[in-house]
């Protein structure tokens, strides 16, 4: 039953994602990352990390996902529906593409995978507390000390002179 | 920095007060509502008043009513119509037809059965031009001078636009017959005139209808509600039950209709004990015709089985009356009169033996006439002050008034009704007790 | 672990079927239709109650004349009750209308996006004490991420439609509900700070255990009215309703929406307004535990699932009548007012909140 519902979450995970790279339009590229960060959530319930999922949906769908949408519609002209993206420079985008996913397999086949039975944590969420604050709290910090400068920088440069 | 505090604490104030209002208006919805739930409820409009007096010249010109029994059929109207709304069809009963198509209330013997009188308001253009010639009286606006005979009605909507044509004249087909109409009813329904047995035109005496007393029926006020419970009412009473199946019949078709209500409890009992058939109309002229001098009862020829024989016997006795005879008179013309086209049996003498006494003729009572209400005057709810209050009372008033309740009556039911409403004051209750000691 | 599913697994397993699977996929169509059925009704008898609400408040009696098989209902004001079912059919049997000019596709899709998200949102929420879909443990972050998907299938009908006022609205709303997340976020942050977990059956047994929330201190009341004014700026309703503001923009994203696709919209509009209810009833007013036990007075027949539902409900009730309350008193908001009072008035507050309830938690 789980490898089902496994298989479909990858495969809509898997389609959304080729159609957002080779899908002509625009806007149809943005809905269908949105499919793409949803199935990503629903791998990540895989891992029992559940957690991690609502994070996912609510930053990525609820958050990036509007921005990027929001930046689709703005930066074009807003009453066209013809948004189109050219596809230019394929050759150098595959290439890179292939990089990457070398690099990817690379280290997918060389890492020592911790094997055995799943764990069932009952609850993730004082576990992953715990860990950013005291064993990751310096990533932590100097992801909140960036994320506030974008901020402050986005005010100041949309501010009025 | 104190600015800001002080712009949320006025926020959250007005906030608070606006809660405040509209959660009041919400609580005291009954006393607040503004609403009037149109089609069951209206408002009773009063007259404009511009100058005239109302009494003397119609001002509104609401709408043409005709009061169907007063019609003569003259088509004075007809022709006074500038964009011809009015079409009217009338029966003349062939000479020496027994069917009496009764009396106006002016005492004028109408000499036609008006079959049809069909005013198309959708056309009408309120010139009041049909009213003038009118010899009876019997067409005229509502309202106005006219209020006493028919109330005001400033709006008549209805779901179709073919309901707009008022048909006032509706007899039933039977009258119609009766009246000699029957080519008349077959070109209505598009049917060749049936063949008339030529060589008796006149054998064939169509026995007179008793009237059907409407009397307990129209003393419902709403127009639709009436007519049905009049239809109703004319097959039971056709169908010879008795006052109190009747009654029964009546209420099951209204409740069909989702018209019924506990306020016409009262006619359903009046029209439990009321007499379905009446030989004697309200008009005295009429008693004379019908009831002569002798007292004899022409229903007592009705048990003649024979038709022929009851319809001679009939004629003579008709033609005996008119002439003033006493019984003995009558009763020997009529045997004379059946002797002579050799009909003269013993039933028939029997019948006549019966007929002559009048000791054992039973002798029915006439209606008794509805005693008019002392009038009240509506112009004293005139001093209560509140608009909605006054419209009720004022319809509650008329309504019962229209029943013709007693003034007692009236008074404790718009008293009631305004209580029900939530509307009734000290104060308003003075004003419509005074109602009384004014009348 | 106690939720719906896993105990109709268990009576399907009972049952002696033997497929697991099978059960499963049993147990969740079953609670996605009763979900659906809750939405829909919900969605019915709210219309209703706001057009009764409404007219009372305006000092009109509101719909009079329909009912259901010739029962109208009460007789002064309650009457017309088949009037939403009669509009419902109305609406469910008119034209669809697509505009020439739209992206089909995104204008099809996008109704079925918001109404999936109130749908996911339903699931997490329990009605009463283990009368829930799916009991998750990060119970309310589930809620808030569900709860923001709306927002994409929001931004794709208007853009969709071809409209300026759509498209407008859809910015509209966008920007107000991403924003109004903030203070919802934080002041249920609150509550997850005092009792320690995000599980809603966690919070409520705090709530029987010491006090009700929303007396639970000062800033803990605060929260309380901040969730509920963003509350309902979240669910786009009177005086926040500038994305469908009648008068500027017709009716905002929902403009070129007609027949069964607007009554979907329809439906989940009512359906958020439910939920916002709830999850504040749950989180501030002691969820399913009786009023009766704000004053330490524990009644035993008045406890358990079914009563539950009952206090559960009639807490939620109140929370929409407070909603429409809201909505007929108060007029609209500017843009820049409602971007003021959430990011210059409610955030602070809310941030300030934090900081003094974890004060709080220290010193008592």
């Amino acid at each position: 039953m789980a490898e089902v519902a496994f298989i479909i979450i990858a495969a809509i995970t898997l389609a959304s994602a080729f159609f957002v790279v080779f899908s002509s339009n625009l806007m149809y590229s943005g809905v269908a990352l949105f499919f793409t960060l949803f199935g990503v959530a629903g791998l990540y319930v895989f891992l029992y990390a559940d957690f991690l999922a609502a994070t996912q949906i609510m930053v990525y769908v609820g958050g990036i996902m509007v921005l990027i949408l929001f930046g689709i519609m703005l930066t074009n002209k807003i009453a066209s529906t013809d948004l189109r993206q050219a596809n230019r420079g394929r050759f150098m985008a595959g290439l890179s593409a292939f990089i990457l996913f070398l690099l990817i397999s690379a280290i997918a086949v060389t890492t020592q995978w911790h094997t055995g039975s799943p764990q069932f944590l009952d609850t993730t969420v004082a576990k992953l507390g715990m860990m950013i604050l005291y064993q990751y709290l310096l990533p932590f910090e100097v992801a909140s000390i960036l994320l506030l400068a974008a901020l402050i920088g986005a005010a100041l440069l949309s501010r009025k002179k | 920095m104190g600015e800001y505090f002080k712009n949320i604490y006025t926020g959250l104030q007005s906030f608070i007060a606006g809660l405040q209002l509209s959660l009041h208006h919400y609580h005291s919805r009954k006393k607040l509502v503004a609403t009037l739930q149109y089609p069951h409820e209206k408002w009773p409009v009063e007259e404009r008043h511009i100058g005239f007096d109302l009494q003397e010249y119609n001002v509104v010109r609401s709408r043409l009513h005709v009061d169907i029994n007063d019609c003569i059929g003259c088509n004075q109207c007809v022709r006074a119509c500038p964009v011809d709304c009015i079409t009217i069809e009338s029966v003349k009963p062939p000479k020496g037809s027994e069917f009496d198509p009764g009396t106006t209330s002016n005492g004028t013997q109408k000499r036609m059965l008006v079959a049809r009188f069909d005013i198309d308001l959708t056309e009408c253009m309120f010139c009041n031009l049909c009213t003038y010639p009118c010899p009876e009286d019997c067409i005229y606006m509502v309202g106005g001078p006219n209020s006493a005979k028919h109330q005001i009605e400033y709006e008549y909507s209805k779901r179709d636009r073919k309901d707009l044509i008022f048909r006032f004249a509706n007899p039933s087909e039977e009258e119609i017959i009766a009246a000699g109409g029957a080519d008349y009813l077959a070109k209505k329904k598009g049917l060749p005139p049936p063949e008339k047995p030529a060589a008796e035109p006149k054998a064939k005496p169509k026995t007179a209808e008793p009237k059907i007393n409407y009397e307990p029926v129209n003393a419902i006020t709403d127009r639709m509600t009436r007519s049905l419970a009049k239809k109703a009412y004319t097959a039971a009473v056709r169908a010879g039950k008795t006052a109190s199946e009747t009654a029964v019949a009546v209420k099951q078709a209204l409740e069909e209709a989702g018209k019924y209500s506990s306020d016409l409890d009262t006619v359903m009992e009046s029209i439990g004990k009321a007499e379905l058939m009446t030989q004697a109309g309200p008009a005295p002229e009429k008693k004379v015709v019908e009831q002569p001098a002798g007292g004899l009862d022409i229903k007592l020829l009705n048990d003649l089985t024979d038709r022929m024989t009851r319809g001679i016997a009939k004629k003579a006795f008709m033609a005996a009356t008119r002439e003033g005879q006493d019984a003995k008179a009558v009763v020997r013309s009529i045997q004379t009169a059946l002797e002579a086209a050799d009909k003269f049996t013993d039933e028939v003498k029997a019948v006549l033996a019966k007929l002559e006494s009048p000791g054992e003729a039973p002798v029915k009572p006439a209606a008794a006439p509805k005693t008019a209400a002392p009038a009240l005057n509506i112009k004293v709810l005139n001093g209560i002050s509140d608009k909605m209050t006054r419209g009720l009372a004022k319809k509650t008033f008329m309504a019962a008034q229209r029943a013709g309740k007693s003034p007692a009556d009236i008074v404790t039911e718009v008293k009631e009704t305004l209580e029900d409403a939530g509307k009734l004051t000290p104060e308003f209750a003075k004003i419509i007790d005074s109602l009384r000691e004014d009348a | 672990m106690n939720s719906v599913i896993d105990s109709m697994m268990k009576i399907f397993g009972s049952l002696g079927t033997g497929n697991s699977a099978l059960g499963l996929v049993l147990a969740v169509v079953i609670a996605g239709l009763v979900v659906f059925t809750i939405m829909a009704v919900m969605a019915i008898v709210a219309v209703y109650f706001e057009r009764k609400v409404s007219a009372f408040m305006q000092d009109r009696i509101g719909p009079m004349e329909v009912g259901i098989f010739g029962f109208k209902g009460g007789k002064q004001f309650w009457g017309g009750i088949g009037q939403t079912l009669a509009d419902t059919v109305k609406l469910l049997v008119k034209e669809d209308i697509l505009p020439k000019e739209a992206d089909k596709k995104l204008m099809i899709m996008a109704p079925f996006i918001i109404f999936i998200a109130s749908f996911l949102t339903f699931i997490g929420v329990p009605l009463s004490d283990g009368l829930v879909v799916s009991d998750f443990n990060i119970g309310v972050f589930y809620i808030m991420a569900a709860g923001s998907i709306g927002v994409i299938g929001i931004i794709l009908a208007g853009w969709s439609s071809n409209n300026k006022w759509s498209l407008y609205g859809a910015l509209r709303s966008a920007a107000q509900i991403i924003s109004y997340e903030i203070p919802i976020g934080l002041s249920l942050m609150l509550v997850v700070i005092v009792v320690g977990s995000l599980n809603f059956g966690d919070i409520v047994a705090w709530q029987a255990d010491h006090r009700w929330f929303f007396i639970h201190s000062p800033f803990a009341f605060i929260a309380f009215i901040i969730y509920v004014i963003a509350g309902v700026a979240e669910t786009n309703r009177t005086p926040f309703d500038i994305p469908e503001a009648e008068s500027e923009l017709v009716a905002g994203w929902m403009t070129e929406y007609s027949g069964f696709r607007w009554s979907i919209f329809f439906m989940s509009e009512y359906a958020n307004v439910l939920i916002i209810s709830i999850i504040a009833s749950i989180i501030f007013l002691g969820g399913w535990l009786s009023p009766l036990a704000i004053f330490g007075v524990h009644v035993s027949w008045l406890e358990g699932p079914l009563w539950g539902l009952f206090w559960i409900f009639s807490k939620a009730v109140f929370f929409v009548f407070v909603m429409m309350w809201f909505r007929w008193t108060f007029p609209r908001l500017r843009v820049d007012q409602l971007m003021y009072f959430c990011w210059k008035v409610l955030i602070p507050f809310a941030l300030a909140n934090l900081i003094f309830i974890s004060v709080w938690e220290l010193i008592f």
